[in-house]
């Protein structure tokens, strides 16, 4: 941490309770912290220079914070976000990349990069990213350092969404691929795999507001604050840009799930109907817990597409087993209506697996008596 | 590919020449030409091998990213231009190849008649290495005349994929042992693994069968071992031991003028493993020579016929097959290609042509079967007495007899064997045996089955003495009964001088006699104008199920026992082949369930089969 770091220090930030942003002036000269991480010391302009990278119409918006828990407020101004913000104590703060209207265009790239990776530093990554932008979109993008990674923002000019355009109607879902697309192809696919961005689901933290995971770890708040590391240059580079690429994605994409689903469509149809004692052995134990996750995840793909019995006879089996498991702890789900709706849309999913099911539901695992 | 729209982006920004050309999109920027390779399997590939090839000459983002909008946009149009559809399902494949069968033979029949018969053994010849249980190699060898079409038949397949073409060899390059090239590269020139799983062709083995007797048997010998399909290996005083073991199947399709006597004598005392074809005697009138001189040249002729054959050929390597092929890492180093393998639907072979082809085993094995005859003047009967002959065991005749029917049908897109496929085993069979046998066997068949000493010497011009060793050599042979002067035979019994012997064909070649017989010979070499019938011979059916076998099969049968039935169709026979049952349920009758349980037959009104999956 520079120089900045001592100012915070001075203005007293120094614990996740105690935090509150100083709405004062800053004569810090610019140019000579522009290398360093800083960020606004007015606190509204970090929320203008985040606004800054959307194009019109800013709001409505959404927004959320710490004590939101994740959830999106609609707000309408400048205002309203900071009276959230400051509620929240600055804490997990982000402004949605999309305005909250009806139907808002893919026209900002957010890529999340998470230091997960063993073999290469998370400054290389960076670095192989901007380069990409640079190279691939001719952009200079912001660049926040948020305590975990770095975020980086990308505005482009795009005025329509793709279902709108002739030759990408017929792809499932375009304006949204086209954001999970960019996002790995221009970090090189070291983007965070978690992060799945949406047009309704794009949230950006803010400079100058405090990370949560960064205050969990005992870090200060200094070091837990989210700093711009680059300022973006101001320029969209048009969807143009990257159109041909994307395209050439989702042609790829349809081919590989033409060919994923013969040949599993294939192997099905040629199984024969068996039967897989362990799930049999749950057939028969009465469980108190996890009673859903076991009818989604094991016994209704097995009865379906494994042992292949009849609708019918897959609500007598069932019905007779969440039976026994209300004798076990009341039941407090409607059965037949989850049942119904687990075969509605179970498809051609297969049960978990043994080693899966002891990783991910190890009570389960234990109660079938393995 | 080149619609209004691609025009017009290509002006835009002034790509020049744009085109797809061996594999490659090929255009110019800047005054570049930049060609970028296509993998028309891989779209993915082709696209990043293109943005590639573009970073390297322009930094125009818009012009790099238009040219894969416009390229990916176009990827459909771009494969089937270039790329042939795959062929998805076994019926489709049949249809097609049934097509360019019958287009080349139309195209032979117009422009070249008498190479059909030359170019329809060479394709069944050429089938029998897609069999996928046939383990065993043929070989073919075509007889006939100077200038008979034979070479030009074998001219069509060079170059095709899976041939390997030589003018001339030596039995000994199969395993070389040449001391003035190293060891370790003898391998490179060893002509048995490049003829692996290949269609051998020599168009000219006269030489080779006109050597010494000492060097004749020598060569001989190495090929019959190389025919038995296990490889080969030899030992010499340079280069040690040397040689190939395990599964060397290969086809052999050569071409001489004429086999003499003793090379005959020899390959029945080696193992009688070379098969021959005796080309048809071309009848023209001077007319039809002038016609031809006025024609189109030779050359334009059989190019046209190339084409169509080389239609034919890819079509057949288009066979929808997912087996992965044989030994890649050695095939690869070999730089061959992988050959389509087929699954036979043995049990869809018609049994009358089983039958026919054990009976025609039967028939070889007589006819080129070895003893010594010599004269016993002044003693009993015909003068001339006989060693025990070696008459070879049927089964392994039978087994390639079966293989070259199951090349012919093969060759038309069948996987089964129906009668029409015998009349070329019959010509193969007495193409075979010698040609003075194969003389008095017509003869005796012209004849009802009775032949006299009189009528041979009658009809082959040779003198009586000749005729009567003929007669102890088919006697010798277990082909004819000898009707001698003191056993009655009616009023024929006039006709005879004291010298004068008949014989009579003996009732297990009856069949031989028959319409049947002679339909399906096409009136090859002879024209029988009369027939003997109605001759039973005992049934062949035994022989049918216990002779018919290769000698190592691979299995190709599922070890669980269980038999496979379509539950959508009529035409699917029940089959041990699990993967067949398989291919054909995904192929033939999308989204159905090849193992229905007892819901699915439920669900499906499907008639249960009893097997053990419809629980």
């Amino acid at each position: 941490m520079g120089d900045i770091g001592k100012k915070e220090e001075n203005k007293g930030l120094g614990g996740k309770n105690s935090f509150s942003y100083l709405n004062e002036g800053n004569d810090t000269d610019r140019d000579e912290i522009k290398n360093t991480p800083y960020y606004c010391p007015d606190f509204k302009e970090n929320i203008q220079l985040t606004l800054s990278h959307f194009q019109v119409p800013l709001f409505p918006r959404t927004i959320s914070t710490h004590i939101s828990k994740g959830r999106q407020i609609p707000i309408h101004d400048v205002d309203e976000i900071y009276h959230e913000f400051e509620k929240s104590k600055f804490i997990d703060c982000r402004i949605s990349a999309f305005p909250f209207i009806e139907k808002p265009v893919p026209n900002f790239i957010f890529i999340d990069l998470d230091d997960i990776h063993k073999n290469i530093s998370l400054d290389r990554i960076l670095e192989i990213t901007l380069s990409n932008i640079k190279k691939r979109l001719g952009g200079v993008p912001t660049v926040l350092q948020t305590g975990n990674g770095y975020h980086i923002y990308q505005p482009i000019d795009n005025s329509r969404r793709f279902e709108e355009m002739e030759d990408f109607k017929e792809f499932d879902n375009p304006d949204n691929r086209f954001l999970r697309f960019e996002k790995d192809y221009l970090s090189s696919g070291y983007a965070d795999k978690a992060n799945y961005p949406s047009l309704k689901s794009c949230l950006l933290r803010v400079p100058g507001t405090l990370n949560s995971k960064c205050l969990d770890k005992g870090l200060s708040n200094g070091d837990s604050m989210v700093k711009i590391l680059q300022r973006w240059d101001d320029k969209r580079p048009p969807v143009g840009y990257q159109i041909g690429t994307f395209y050439s994605y989702l042609i790829s994409e349809r081919e590989k799930d033409k060919t994923r689903k013969a040949e599993y469509d294939n192997l099905f149809r040629c199984s024969k109907p068996k039967e897989i004692p362990w799930i049999e052995r749950l057939l028969e134990t009465p469980i108190g817990d996890h009673r859903k996750t076991c009818l989604w995840h094991i016994l209704v793909p097995y009865l379906v597409n494994v042992k292949r019995v009849q609708e019918s006879e897959v609500y007598q089996i069932l019905g007779k087993w969440l039976d026994d498991c209300n004798k076990e702890r009341k039941i407090d789900f409607n059965t037949k209506y989850t049942i119904k709706s687990n075969l509605k849309n179970v498809k051609d999913f297969l049960p978990i697996s043994k080693d899966n099911l002891q990783k991910e539901y190890p009570d389960i695992y234990k109660s079938v008596g393995f | 590919m080149k619609d209004t729209n691609f025009i017009s982006f290509l002006n835009r920004y002034n790509i020049e020449g744009f085109q797809i050309s061996d594999n490659n999109f090929i255009f110019k920027i800047h005054g570049h030409v930049i060609r970028s390779i296509i993998d028309f399997s891989n779209f993915d590939k082709s696209i990043v091998n293109l943005r590639d090839n573009l970073d390297k000459h322009t930094e125009d983002i818009e012009l790099k990213e238009g040219l894969v909008f416009e390229i990916s946009k176009k990827w459909p149009a771009v494969v089937e231009e270039c790329l042939p559809r795959p062929i998805n399902s076994y019926i489709e494949w049949k249809e097609g190849l049934v097509s360019r069968y019958s287009d080349l033979k139309q195209t032979i029949k117009e422009h070249f008649p008498e190479l059909w018969e030359t170019v329809e053994i060479e394709l069944a010849v050429k089938s029998i290495l897609n069999v996928k249980d046939i383990s065993l190699p043929f070989a073919c060898i075509l007889l006939g005349p100077p200038s008979s079409s034979k070479t030009v038949g074998i001219e069509l397949l060079r170059d095709t994929p899976n041939t390997f073409y030589t003018d001339s060899f030596s039995a000994k390059s199969f395993v070389s042992h040449n001391t003035s090239v190293p060891r370790d590269k003898l391998q490179e020139i060893d002509l048995l693994p490049k003829i692996k799983n290949n269609l051998f062709l020599s168009p000219e083995l006269s030489p080779t069968f006109s050597k010494k007797d000492e060097e004749l048997i020598e060569t001989l010998g190495i090929l019959i071992r190389v025919l038995d399909g296990k490889g080969y290996e030899s030992d010499s005083g340079a280069q040690g031991h040397r040689g190939y073991t395990g599964e060397y199947m290969f086809a052999w399709l050569g071409a001489a003028v004429e086999i003499s006597r003793r090379v005959h004598k020899h390959l029945s005392t080696l193992g009688p493993k070379l098969y021959f074809y005796r080309l048809s005697k071309i009848s023209k009138t001077e007319d039809d020579y002038i016609r031809l001189l006025q024609g189109e040249n030779f050359g334009d002729r059989v190019q046209k016929i190339k084409v169509k054959m080389v239609e034919y050929l890819e079509w057949f390597d288009r066979y929808p097959w997912e087996d992965p092929p044989n030994e890649p890492k050695q095939e690869e180093e070999n730089k061959i290609k992988s050959v389509v393998k087929i699954e036979w639907a043995k049990e869809r072979d018609e049994k009358k042509a089983l039958e026919y082809i054990v009976k025609l085993a039967g028939l070889l094995a007589h006819l080129r079967g070895t003893l010594q005859t010599w004269e016993t003047r002044d003693t009993q009967g015909i003068d001339y007495a006989y060693t025990i002959p070696i008459i070879e065991e049927r089964g392994r005749a039978a087994t390639q007899l079966y293989n070259l029917a199951r090349g012919h049908a093969l060759s038309q897109g069948r996987n089964f064997i129906i009668i029409e496929d015998i009349s070329l085993v019959i010509k193969v069979v007495l193409s075979t045996a010698s040609i003075e046998r194969v003389k008095v066997f017509d003869l005796l068949l012209e004849r009802w089955g009775r032949l006299s000493t009189s009528q041979i010497t009658k009809a082959l011009s040779i003198s009586k003495p000749t005729a009567r060793r003929t007669m102890a050599e088919f006697k010798g042979l277990g082909m004819v009964s000898m009707v001698g002067e003191s056993e009655d035979d009616g009023n024929d019994q006039q006709l005879f001088d004291n010298a004068e012997k008949m014989m009579t064909l003996k009732p297990e070649f009856g069949w031989f006699l028959s319409e049947e017989f002679k339909r399906l010979r096409e009136g090859y070499e002879l024209n029988l104008e009369h027939y003997a019938s109605n001759i039973s011979i005992e049934s062949s059916e035994i022989l049918v199920e216990g002779e018919l076998k290769e000698k190592t099969p691979p299995s190709t049968i599922n070890n669980d026992n269980s038999t496979y039935e379509c539950y959508y169709c009529e035409d699917f026979p029940s089959t041990m082949d699990k993967t067949g049952y398989q291919r054909h349920v995904i192929s033939i009758h999308p989204g159905k369930l090849a193992y229905p349980s007892k819901s699915d037959l439920t669900k499906n009104k499907l008639k249960p089969k009893g097997k053990t999956w419809e629980t």
